[in-house]
C-alpha cells in the first residue's frame, strides 16, 4: 500500500498552490476588460487598437472543431483575463522577490541563486498574467541582447514589439490566436542583434496559479542576421479540479543566416487518474525563415495538460533556409493531444526534418498531424518524416495524420510512420537482469525517444527523462 | 580514338581534374592506376557524361566530334561505354526490356536494322556465355539483387551486346573474387580487336596480370604524372603509391 | 426539422424528381438525410483537396448506362445497397438508374473471369448504377468492372461486395474515361473470416474520378489488398480514398497506391488504416508513392492510421519525388534517350502495381493499353 501511495502521490509532483495574494479582475470578456487590461499595463494607443481589432476578428470566428479530441468547450465569459501577484510586480533584483513566490521557483526547480547562475540560465519566470523576474539581464544587455517580459518590451523597445507583432501569427490566424492577441497578458520578448551568439540558454517558466484564471502569454523572439539563440520554455499549474484554459502564442522570426533552437518541456497539470481537471493547451507557435540559410528548430517534450492542440511550425521562406521539428509526446490516464508541425516551403532548397514519437498509455489518445507544403517557388525543397507511435495499453490510442502536399517537380518529400507495442521481450529482458518494471519501461521509452531528448539542452534532457519516466508510472496495464 | 585535352572538372566547389591529358588510338589498352581520390572515378563519369561534374576546361574529341557537347546517350550511340564501378539496382525494369532498348537504339544510331527477336535472343545467349552469366540473370530486373560480381559481369555482358568502339572499365576489379576476375577479364579480351580501344581504370595492379595494357598512366592529384609500359604498373605494385607522391613532390 | 434544403442539393434532387428513368429503390430516410447535406466542398475534410464545382456546371439528364456483362449478370428490381452516408452514395441509392447482381455459390471455384462493362455514351447523361458481388463461403472467382465514359457524362456508382468466410474475390476496377467525364465510384467490402479480397483499381483515363473504397474485416484472419495506379495528365483530377477497417484480430491489409503526375494534373490519396479496440494482431501496411513529371502538377497527399489496439504492427509510408536520378544515367549511358530511359522507368514504376492483379488477362490488357497510348513501354519478350 504504501507503494502504491507514492506512486500516485508522485503523479504530478508540481501540483501545489502558492499562497500569494493576487490582484484579479473580474471574470468575463468584452471591450471594457481589454481595456482595463491595456491601461493596468499602461500600454500605449496603438496596443490598445490592435488588441480591440483582435476581440473583433475573434468574434467573428467561431472554435475550430478538426483536432481528434474531445473537451467541453471553456467558458470564455467565466475566465479571469488578468491576475497579478499584488506585491510590487518589478523587481529591482531577485532578491526582492516575495518568499513565497520564491518558494513557488524552488519547488519548480527554478532556483535563481547561484547555482542557476552558474549553469548560465538567463530565466524569465511567468506566474499566472504577468513576468516576476528575470535574470542576468544586465549580462546580456551588454552584447546587446534584449531579454525581458513582453511588458516591458511594449514600453522600452516598443517599436521592435510593433514592428514584429502579430507577423508570423496574424490575429487572423486561428480562434485561439485571435483571443490570445486580444487578451494576452505576459510573456517573453528576445532580440538578438546582428552577428550575436547568445552565450546563454534563455528561459521562461510559465505557471499558472490562480483559480478562475487563463494563461495568454506571448512570446516574441527575433533573431538578427547572422545570431544564435537557444531558447528554453516550461509550463506547470496547480492540480485543480477545473480545466484551465492556456492559450499562448509564440512567434519567432529569423533573419538572414540566424539560428533559433526552441525547446520546450510541457508539463501542464494533465488531470486526474479519472480524466478530472487539467489544462486545455490550445497553443499557435510559428517560426518564420526569413532570411537566407536561417534556420529554426523546435524541439518539445509534452507530458502534460488534458488536452493538447499545438503544431509548432516553420515557414520557411528564405532560400535554403531550414525547419527542424522533434517531438515527443506522451500521453496517460484520459489525456488527448493532437500535435505535430507544419512545414511551409516557400524558398528554395528549403530542407525540413520532422521526428515525432508519441507514447501513449491509460486511456489516452495521442495523434500526430503534420502539414508538409511544397509551394511552386521552393524548387529542390527536402522534407523528410517520420512519425513513431508506441502503444502501452489496449486502451489507449495512437494516430497519425499527415497531410502532404506537392506542387513542383524538384521537391522530394518522404514520410514514414509505424505503430507497435512496446516490446514485450524487451521487458521481459530487463526484468531477467534484475530491473522492476517502472525502471525497465522509463528504459526502454527513453531509448525510444532518444532522437528527440538528444536534440534538447543539456538541463533540460535530464528533467525530461525524469518527466517520462514519472508520466507513465503505473501505466502498464 | 580519343583525345583528351588539358581537362578540367570539378564537383560543387572542389576541382577534382586539374588538366589532364590522354591521348587513346585504335586498337589500344590504356591503364589508369592512381591512389584513391586522385581523379580516377571522376574522369570516367566526365568522359561518360554525368551532369553533377563540371567541365570547367579543356577539350574531348571522340573520333573526331567534340564529346563534351553532347547527351549521355549520344555518347553511348557514338560507342563510348562505361562499366560502372557500382553499376545501379533498377527495380521493376526488366534486363531484357533494357537491353533490347538499349541495344535498338545503338543499331539505330548506326544505320544497323532492328533486330528480330529471333536474333535478338540468339546474340543474348552467344554474348552472356561469354561472362559465363547464368541466362537466368536476363530476366530479372536490372541488378536486383545481384552480386557484386553479378553485377560486373553484367556490365561485361552489355559491353558485349553494344560493341562499343571505346570501353571505360571503371574499378571493374573492385570486390571481385579471383575467379570473377578472371570472367570478367576473359570477357574483357575476347573483345580486344585493332577497332576497339579500351581504358582500364584500377587501383591494383592484379587486374593487369588478366588484361594487358599497352600504356599504363598514373594519375595523381587530377593529372598524369607518369606514363609508361605494363612494366610501370608492377613497379608501381612493388613501390606503392608513395613512391609517386614523393617523386611528384 | 429542415427549414432550407441547400440550393446545390435542391438541384440535384429536382432533377431526380423531373426524370421519368426507372429507379430502382427510392429510400424516404435516405431523401430525408440527403435534405440536410450539403453539396460537398472542399471545407469538407473528405473534399479538402478535390474540387467539385464543375459537376455543378453541367445540367445532367439522369439516364440508363449501357451494360454489357460476360458471363452474365443477374439484373435487379430492388436494391438494398449498404449505407454510405454521404452525399453522393445517398443520390444513387434513392435513384439508381439500373442494379446487377453477380452471386458465386459456395464452394465453386471459378477461374474465368467475370466481366462487367459500364459505358456512358449519351451526351450529358447522369448514370447512377449499381452492382453487387456476393461470394459465399469457400468460393472464389475473378470479376472485372469496366467504367466507359465516351462523352461528356457523369457516372456515380455503387459497388457493395460481400465475401463470406473463406470466399476469395479478385476485383479489378478499370476506369477508362474522356476528359470531359466524370466518375464517381464508391465500393464497399465486407469480409468475413479467413476471406481474402484483392481489388486494384486502374485508372486508365479520366478527366475528374474520385474513388471510394472501404474495406472491412470483419471476421478473423480476412485479408483485404488495395491497390491503384493514376496517370493524370493536363487538367485531370484523380482523387482516391481509401479505408481499411479492422474490426477483429488476426487481420491483414496491404495496400499500394502510385501514381505519376504529368502537366498541368492533380492527384489527391487518402488512405486511412482503422484499427479497433478489439483488433489485436493486426498487420497493416499502407503505402503511396508519386513521381512528379512536372511543376505544375499538384499531388496531395494524407495517408493516415488511426489505432486502438496496442498489441499490431502498423505502418505507413508516402514519398512524393522524381525518377532516380542514378538509374537514369545509367539508362542514358546504354544509349536509351531521355525520353525513352524515363518511360521505361515510368512502365516498371507502374508495373508494381498492375501486377498486384491477380487476373492474368487485365494484366496484359492494361499493359498493351497504357503502351497502345504511349503511357508505358509494355515488355515484349
Amino acid at each position: 500500500m504504501e507503494i502504491l501511495d507514492e506512486i500516485t502521490g508522485k503523479e504530478y509532483e508540481f501540483g501545489f498552490t502558492t499562497n500569494i495574494e493576487s490582484e484579479k479582475i473580474p471574470a468575463g470578456l468584452n471591450e471594457d476588460i481589454i481595456r482595463l487590461i491595456s491601461s493596468k499595463k499602461n500600454e500605449p494607443q496603438w496596443l490598445l487598437e490592435w488588441r480591440l481589432e483582435a476581440f473583433k476578428i475573434w468574434q467573428s470566428m467561431t472554435e475550430p472543431t478538426w483536432a481528434h479530441v474531445h473537451y467541453d468547450k471553456p467558458d470564455f465569459q467565466g475566465i479571469s483575463y488578468y491576475s497579478a501577484p499584488k506585491t510590487k510586480p518589478k523587481y529591482n533584483s531577485l532578491d526582492e522577490i516575495d518568499p513565497e513566490m520564491r518558494k513557488t521557483m524552488d519547488r519548480l526547480g527554478i532556483s535563481m541563486d547561484e547555482q542557476k547562475r552558474l549553469n548560465g540560465i538567463a530565466v524569465d519566470f511567468v506566474m499566472d498574467s504577468v513576468s516576476v523576474a528575470t535574470s542576468f539581464k544586465e549580462k546580456l544587455a551588454e552584447l546587446g541582447i534584449i531579454f525581458c517580459s513582453i511588458s516591458e518590451a511594449v514600453q522600452e523597445h516598443g517599436d521592435l514589439v510593433q514592428k514584429y507583432l502579430g507577423t508570423v501569427v496574424p490575429r487572423t490566424d486561428n480562434f485561439y490566436a485571435a483571443l490570445n492577441s486580444a487578451v494576452f497578458t505576459d510573456g517573453s520578448f528576445c532580440y538578438i542583434p546582428k552577428g550575436v551568439r547568445c552565450p546563454m540558454e534563455l528561459s521562461t517558466y510559465f505557471r499558472i496559479n490562480e483559480a478562475g484564471t487563463g494563461q495568454f502569454e506571448r512570446t516574441l523572439l527575433i533573431a538578427d542576421e547572422e545570431s544564435y539563440v537557444s531558447y528554453l520554455e516550461g509550463c506547470t499549474a496547480p492540480q485543480r479540479d477545473e480545466n484551465q484554459l492556456h492559450a499562448a502564442v509564440v512567434e519567432l522570426i529569423a533573419l538572414e543566416k540566424a539560428e533559433i533552437k526552441y525547446s520546450t518541456v510541457q508539463n501542464w497539470y494533465p488531470g486526474d487518474k479519472d480524466g478530472k481537471g487539467g489544462v486545455f493547451n490550445f497553443v499557435t507557435k510559428r517560426g518564420l525563415c526569413d532570411g537566407y540559410k536561417s534556420k529554426i528548430s523546435w524541439t518539445q517534450v509534452e507530458t502534460g495538460s488534458a488536452v493538447t492542440w499545438k503544431y509548432p511550425s516553420c515557414i520557411l521562406k528564405g532560400d535554403y533556409s531550414v525547419g527542424e521539428f522533434y517531438s515527443v509526446a506522451v500521453t496517460n490516464h484520459f489525456q488527448q493531444a493532437d500535435t505535430g508541425t507544419k512545414m511551409i516551403h516557400i524558398g528554395r532548397n528549403t530542407n525540413s526534418t520532422i521526428i515525432s514519437k508519441g507514447i501513449s498509455a491509460g486511456h489516452s489518445n495521442n495523434s500526430y498531424r503534420g502539414l508538409v507544403q511544397i509551394n511552386p517557388s521552393a524548387k529542390h525543397a527536402r522534407n523528410f518524416s517520420q512519425c513513431d507511435s508506441l502503444l502501452m495499453t489496449d486502451t489507449s490510442g495512437a494516430h497519425t495524420f499527415p497531410y502532404i502536399e506537392v506542387n513542383n517537380s524538384t521537391a522530394q518529400v518522404e514520410h514514414e510512420a509505424t505503430t507497435s507495442k512496446i516490446g514485450e521481450d524487451q521487458i521481459f529482458y530487463c526484468l531477467q537482469r534484475g530491473l522492476d518494471e517502472e525502471q525497465a519501461i522509463s528504459m526502454i521509452v527513453n531509448g525510444y525517444a532518444k532522437e528527440v531528448l538528444n536534440k534538447l539542452p543539456m538541463e533540460f534532457a535530464v528533467e525530461a527523462q525524469k518527466l517520462l519516466a514519472i508520466s507513465l508510472e503505473g501505466s502498464v496495464g | 580514338m580519343i583525345e583528351i585535352k588539358e581537362l578540367r572538372a570539378s564537383i560543387g566547389e572542389k576541382e577534382i581534374l586539374k588538366g589532364l591529358n590522354l591521348v587513346v588510338k585504335p586498337g589500344e589498352v590504356h591503364a589508369i592506376m592512381g591512389p584513391n581520390g586522385s581523379g580516377k572515378s571522376t574522369l570516367a563519369s566526365v568522359l561518360a557524361g554525368r551532369e553533377e561534374y563540371e567541365v570547367t576546361g579543356g577539350e574531348v574529341h571522340f573520333n573526331g566530334k567534340n564529346l563534351l557537347e553532347m547527351a549521355p546517350e549520344e555518347r553511348a550511340r557514338e560507342g563510348l561505354f562505361l562499366a560502372f564501378q557500382y553499376p545501379v539496382e533498377i527495380p521493376g525494369v526488366s534486363n531484357m526490356n533494357f537491353l533490347k532498348a538499349a541495344v535498338g537504339e545503338v543499331r539505330k544510331h548506326r544505320g544497323e536494322e532492328a533486330l528480330s527477336a529471333k536474333d535478338f535472343l540468339a546474340l543474348v545467349k552467344e554474348k552472356s556465355a561469354l561472362v559465363e552469366l547464368d541466362g537466368q540473370l536476363a530476366h530479372r530486373a536490372v541488378n536486383e539483387g545481384f552480386s557484386g560480381g553479378e553485377k560486373k559481369r553484367n556490365e561485361v555482358f552489355q559491353m558485349a551486346m553494344l560493341e562499343p568502339k571505346l570501353a571505360i572499365l571503371d574499378e571493374t576489379d573492385s570486390g571481385l573474387d579471383i575467379d570473377a576476375l578472371r570472367i570478367v577479364a576473359q570477357g574483357v579480351n575476347a573483345m580486344r580487336s585493332p577497332e576497339r580501344s579500351f581504358i582500364v581504370i584500377t587501383h591494383y595492379q592484379r587486374l593487369l596480370d588478366y588484361i594487358v595494357p599497352d600504356v599504363v598512366h598514373v594519375l595523381y592529384k587530377g593529372k598524369i604524372v607518369k606514363t609508361g609500359t605494363k612494366e610501370l604498373a608492377l613497379e608501381l605494385e612493388e613501390k606503392g603509391y608513395d613512391w609517386i607522391k614523393e617523386t611528384v613532390a | 426539422m429542415v427549414e432550407v434544403i441547400h440550393p446545390s442539393v435542391q438541384k440535384w434532387l429536382q432533377s431526380i424528381s423531373g426524370c421519368n428513368v426507372v429507379q430502382h429503390q427510392f429510400h424516404a430516410d435516405i431523401h430525408a438525410q440527403l435534405e440536410t447535406m450539403e453539396f460537398p466542398h472542399s471545407k469538407m475534410e473528405e473534399w479538402k483537396y478535390t474540387r467539385t464545382q464543375r459537376l455543378n456546371q453541367c445540367d445532367w439528364k439522369l439516364q440508363q448506362a449501357e451494360v454489357l456483362s460476360d458471363p452474365e449478370f443477374e439484373q435487379m428490381d430492388l436494391v438494398e445497397s449498404s449505407a454510405r452516408n454521404t452525399f453522393f452514395g445517398n443520390l444513387n441509392q434513392i435513384a439508381t438508374t439500373e442494379a446487377f447482381a453477380l452471386t458465386i455459390p459456395a464452394n465453386e471455384v471459378f477461374d474465368t473471369p467475370f466481366h462487367i462493362v459500364i459505358k456512358s455514351n449519351q451526351e450529358n447523361a447522369w448514370t447512377q448504377p449499381y452492382l453487387r458481388i456476393d461470394v459465399r463461403e469457400q468460393a472464389q472467382a475473378k470479376v472485372v468492372v469496366h467504367f466507359m465514359g465516351t462523352v461528356q457524362g457523369l457516372s456515380n456508382a455503387i459497388i457493395d461486395v460481400n465475401v463470406a468466410q473463406g470466399g476469395q474475390l479478385d476485383m479489378d476496377i478499370i476506369e477508362d474515361n474522356e476528359d470531359a467525364f466524370f466518375q464517381l465510384l464508391d465500393v464497399k467490402v465486407d469480409e468475413a473470416a479467413d476471406a481474402k479480397c484483392n481489388v486494384v483499381t486502374h485508372v486508365l483515363n479520366g478527366g475528374w474520378v474520385r474513388n471510394n473504397l472501404w474495406m472491412s474485416l470483419n471476421g478473423e484472419r480476412s485479408h483485404a489488398g488495395l491497390s491503384g495506379f493514376y496517370l493524370p495528365q493536363d487538367g485531370q483530377l484523380i482523387d482516391n480514398h481509401t479505408v481499411v477497417d479492422h474490426r477483429v484480430p488476426n487481420c491483414t491489409s496491404d495496400e499500394l497506391y502510385k501514381g505519376v503526375l504529368y502537366d498541368k494534373s492533380r492527384g489527391v490519396f487518402n488512405g486511412k488504416v482503422f484499427v479497433r479496440r478489439d483488433a489485436q494482431k493486426t498487420q497493416a501496411y499502407q503505402s503511396n508513392k508519386n513521381i512528379m513529371m512536372s511543376d505544375l502538377a499538384v499531388m496531395d497527399s494524407k495517408p493516415e492510421l488511426e489505432i486502438y489496439a496496442d498489441d499490431v504492427r502498423c505502418s505507413h509510408g508516402s514519398t512524393t519525388g522524381q525518377l532516380d536520378e542514378e538509374a537514369l544515367f545509367y539508362l542514358r549511358a546504354r544509349g536509351l534517350s531521355e525520353m525513352g530511359a524515363k518511360q521505361l522507368l515510368v512502365s516498371a514504376y507502374v508495373n508494381e502495381v498492375i501486377m498486384r492483379s491477380n487476373n492474368h488477362e487485365v494484366v496484359t490488357y492494361i499493359k498493351q493499353e497504357l503502351s497502345n497510348r504511349g503511357r508505358i513501354i509494355a515488355d515484349e519478350i
